[in-house]
C-alpha cells in the first residue's frame, strides 16, 4: 500500500531570544498507511507535539522546518504556507491538546463546528447545519444538540465535539494530541473506543501523541518512541513491548505501573538533554542502564528487526 | 492491630447549591489509616475524594460524621485547636509547578512551615534533614536554588520536604504524580513508599488504579460521594466485587498489546451530585442492576477476600 503520509528527515528549530537555536525535532522519518493508527510517545519536551504541529503547518513564526512531509505523493512542506494551507483540515486535521476546553463559551457548539465547513466552502446555511448534525451523530452526540452551549456539555461530550470539528472537512489523516488527558478513565475508554471506531469506519489514518504507553498499546498497531527530538525506536506495539531494541523503550515500560503485573516500577534517573546545544553520541546514554563507552562519543547506528522494526542503539544483542 | 492514626466514620459533606438544592459531595464515607499504612482513595473526578481529604484536614465544613485522629475526635475542633493537629497531618499537592513560590529559594519554601508553627530551634538542620529525606541529597546542592532551576520531579520533592519538615505522622497526598512525567513518577511514589515504611500513614487520592495497585496496601473505591468497595489492594484489583469496580478495572489500559481485555465501558458519566439517584446510587449505569436496586440503598458488607467489603445488593 502507498502511505497516505510520509515524513522524511524532518527537522524543526526554534529561535531562542539569545539567538541560539533549539533543535526540537532532529531528523525524524516514518510512514503512515491509510487507516493505520500510529502512536507517538515520549516524555515532555521530546518534540512529539512540535512534530505534528509541523505536519499541520502551524508552527509559530520563530520556528523553521526542513525535510519532507509527503501527502499523497506531494511534498507539502516545500512551499511553506502556500502548499500547506490547501491541505490543512481537508486532508490533515488535528484534535489539539485540551481542545475540549478551547470552545468559545458564548457560541453554540454547532456554530463552532460549522465554521470550518463554511470556510472550506463545503456547505452553507441549512446544508451546513445538516452536516454538523451528521458529524455530531458520528461521534455519538444527538444532532439536535448542536444549538447547545459548551457549558451544557460534559468534558467527555466536549471532547467528542472537538473530534467532530476535526472531522468536519473529511480528512484522511487525523492528528490527536493527548486526546484523553484530563478525562476520567471511563470517559477515556469511551473516547478511545470512538477514535478506533472512526478510523475503521472512515478509513482514517491517525497519529496519536501521548506520554502514556498503555494507551498506545491499546489503541495503535504501531508506535514511534521519541527522545530528544529523534525517533529512537519504531515498530509494532507487540514488538515494542515484547522485544524492544532500544533500552529507552524498555525503561519507559518499566516506569509505567501495570495494573495486573507485580514487577517493581522503576523510574528513569536523570533528565533529557538540552536541545539548544549539539548532541554528541547517543542522547540517551547518560540515563541508559546498559550504555557502553562507544555510546558517549559516537552516534548510535540503526538496528533493525522484523515488520519495519528499527531503532538507533549501539547494543547488538538484547536490551 | 495497631490503633489507627486516622479514623473517619460516616463522613458527610454537603454544600448548598442555591434554591434549597444541596451538593452531596461526600455522603457517608468511612475509612481508617494505620501507622505505616498506605491507603489509596480512588475514583473519578467529582466522586468526592478531594472533598473528603479537605474535610479530614478540616478545610471543608463537615456536615455529619466523625473524624478521629489518634483517638481524639477532631470533628468539632476550632481552627485554633486544629493547629497542633495540622502540625502532624500534612498535605502534598498535585501540581509542583503551581504550589511553589517562584521567588522563594528551596530553603525559604521548606522553612515556611517551621515559621508558621513557631518552631525556632535548629531550623537549618531541620530543613536539610527534610530535603535529604525527600531524596534531595546532598541538601547543599538544592537548598539555595529557585524552583525554575529544578525539574518537575525535584520540585515535587521540595514540596514533599516542606510537608516533612514538621515531622508529621500522616500525609494526605492529592494526586501527587499526575502532573509529572512517567519517567520520574516511580521515584516520587517510591519515596512515599519509603516514608510509609518509616512509620508514616499515607492517604493518597488518585484516579489511577494502576498506581494504587502498585503502592497502596488498601484501596477504597469511591462513587458519587460513597465508598462502594474497599479492601486489600490486590484483592480489589484482582477480585473486584462491586460492578463499578469491575468496570473500572476492566477499562484500565494495559501495556501488553497482546493481553486479552474485555473492557466493559459504562455509558454516560457520573450523575450530578445534586440529584443522587434513589436506592443504589450506581443503579442507572449498572450493567447488572435489578428492580430492587432502585429502592434499596446498599451498605458496605463483607464480600470477596479477607478484609474486603462492597456496597452492592447483589452480592
Amino acid at each position: 500500500m502507498t502511505p497516505v503520509l510520509a515524513i522524511e528527515d524532518l527537522h524543526v528549530w526554534f529561535e531562542l531570544p539569545n539567538h541560539k537555536d533549539l533543535h526540537a525535532v532532529q531528523g525524524i522519518s516514518f510512514e503512515l498507511e491509510p487507516g493505520e493508527r500510529l502512536g507517538l510517545v515520549g516524555e515532555s519536551g521530546c518534540g512529539k507535539t512540535t512534530a505534528i504541529l509541523t505536519m499541520m503547518g502551524l508552527l509559530p513564526p520563530t520556528a523553521s522546518a526542513a525535510g519532507k512531509i509527503i501527502l499523497n505523493g506531494n511534498d507539502i512542506l516545500a512551499g511553506g504556507d502556500a502548499t500547506m494551507r490547501p491541505h490543512r483540515w481537508k486532508d490533515i486535521s488535528m484534535v489539539f491538546q485540551g481542545a475540549m476546553n478551547a470552545f468559545d463559551p458564548v457560541k453554540t457548539i454547532g456554530s463552532q463546528i460549522q465554521e470550518p465547513i463554511v470556510k472550506a466552502k463545503l456547505a452553507e446555511g441549512k446544508a451546513a447545519r445538516l452536516r454538523t448534525a451528521e458529524l455530531l451523530e458520528l461521534v455519538g452526540i444527538s444532532g439536535s444538540r448542536q444549538d447547545r452551549f459548551p457549558h451544557e456539555f460534559s468534558g467527555g461530550m466536549r471532547q467528542r465535539a472537538a473530534i467532530a470539528m476535526a472531522l468536519s472537512c473529511d480528512p484522511k489523516v487525523l492528528l490527536a494530541d493527548e486526546p484523553t488527558t484530563a478525562l476520567d478513565v471511563m470517559v477515556q475508554a469511551q473516547i478511545l473506543e470512538l477514535l478506533v471506531q472512526l478510523t475503521k469506519d472512515l478509513g482514517l489514518a491517525m497519529i496519536m501523541v501521548t506520554h502514556d504507553l498503555p494507551l498506545v498499546s491499546q489503541v495503535c498497531t504501531r508506535a514511534a518512541v521519541m527522545y530528544a527530538g529523534e525517533i529512537v525506536e519504531i515498530g509494532t506495539t507487540h514488538d515494542l513491548y515484547h522485544e524492544p531494541l532500544h533500552p529507552y523503550t524498555r525503561m519507559l515500560f518499566s516506569a509505567t505501573p501495570d495494573l495486573l503485573a507485580e514487577q517493581a516500577v522503576r523510574s528513569i534517573p536523570g533528565a533529557p538533554p538540552r536541545l539548544d546545544q549539539p548532541l554528541v553520541g547517543c542522547p540517551f546514554q547518560p540515563r541508559c542502564d546498559s550504555a557502553l563507552t562507544v555510546c558517549v562519543s559516537e552516534a548510535a547506528p540503526l538496528r533493525t528487526g522484523t515488520d519495519g522494526h528499527r531503532a538507533y542503539c549501539h547494543l547488538k544483542d538484547t536490551v | 492491630m495497631t490503633e489507627p492514626l486516622l479514623q473517619v466514620d460516616d463522613l458527610v459533606v454537603h454544600y448548598p447549591a442555591g434554591r434549597k438544592r444541596v451538593v452531596h459531595a461526600v455522603d457517608g464515607v468511612s475509612l481508617t489509616v494505620a501507622p505505616g499504612e498506605f491507603v489509596a482513595l480512588v475514583g473519578e473526578s467529582g466522586c468526592g475524594k478531594t472533598t473528603a481529604a479537605q474535610a479530614i484536614m478540616r478545610m471543608a465544613k463537615v456536615t455529619a460524621g466523625t473524624i478521629t485522629y489518634r483517638g481524639r475526635d477532631i470533628t468539632t475542633f476550632s481552627q485554633r485547636q486544629m493547629r497542633p493537629i495540622r502540625h502532624e497531618m500534612q498535605l502534598i499537592f498535585q501540581d509542583p509547578y503551581e504550589s511553589l513560590d517562584p521567588r522563594f529559594r528551596v530553603r525559604d519554601t521548606v522553612i515556611e512551615p517551621l515559621k508558621i508553627h513557631g518552631v525556632t530551634d535548629n531550623r537549618e538542620e531541620r530543613v536539610r534533614a527534610a530535603l535529604e529525606r525527600a531524596g534531595l541529597t546532598p541538601a547543599e546542592l538544592y537548598i539555595d536554588r529557585y524552583p525554575h532551576e529544578l525539574s518537575g520531579g525535584q520540585r515535587q520533592r521540595v514540596s514533599i520536604a516542606a510537608s516533612l519538615v514538621l515531622e508529621p505522622t500522616l500525609l494526605l497526598a492529592d494526586e501527587p504524580v499526575s502532573m509529572l512525567d512517567v519517567s520520574v513518577r516511580a521515584g516520587i511514589l517510591g519515596l512515599l513508599d519509603e516514608l510509609r515504611k518509616s512509620g508514616l500513614g499515607i492517604l493518597m487520592i488518585t484516579h489511577d488504579l494502576s498506581t494504587a495497585a502498585h503502592y497502596a496496601d488498601r484501596i477504597c473505591v469511591m462513587y458519587l460521594g460513597r465508598v462502594v468497595e474497599e479492601g486489600p489492594a490486590l484483592e480489589v484489583i484482582r477480585n473486584p466485587q462491586h460492578p463499578y469496580t469491575k468496570a473500572l478495572v476492566s477499562v484500565v489500559p494495559q501495556p501488553d498489546p497482546d493481553r486479552a481485555t474485555k473492557p466493559q465501558i459504562l455509558q454516560g458519566e457520573t450523575p450530578n451530585p445534586i440529584n443522587i439517584p434513589s436506592g443504589c446510587r450506581f443503579h442507572p449505569r449498572c450493567p447488572v442492576a435489578e428492580a430492587r436496586c432502585q429502592s434499596e440503598d446498599p451498605q458496605l458488607r463483607t464480600a470477596g477476600g479477607a478484609g474486603q467489603q462492597a456496597a452492592c445488593l447483589l452480592i
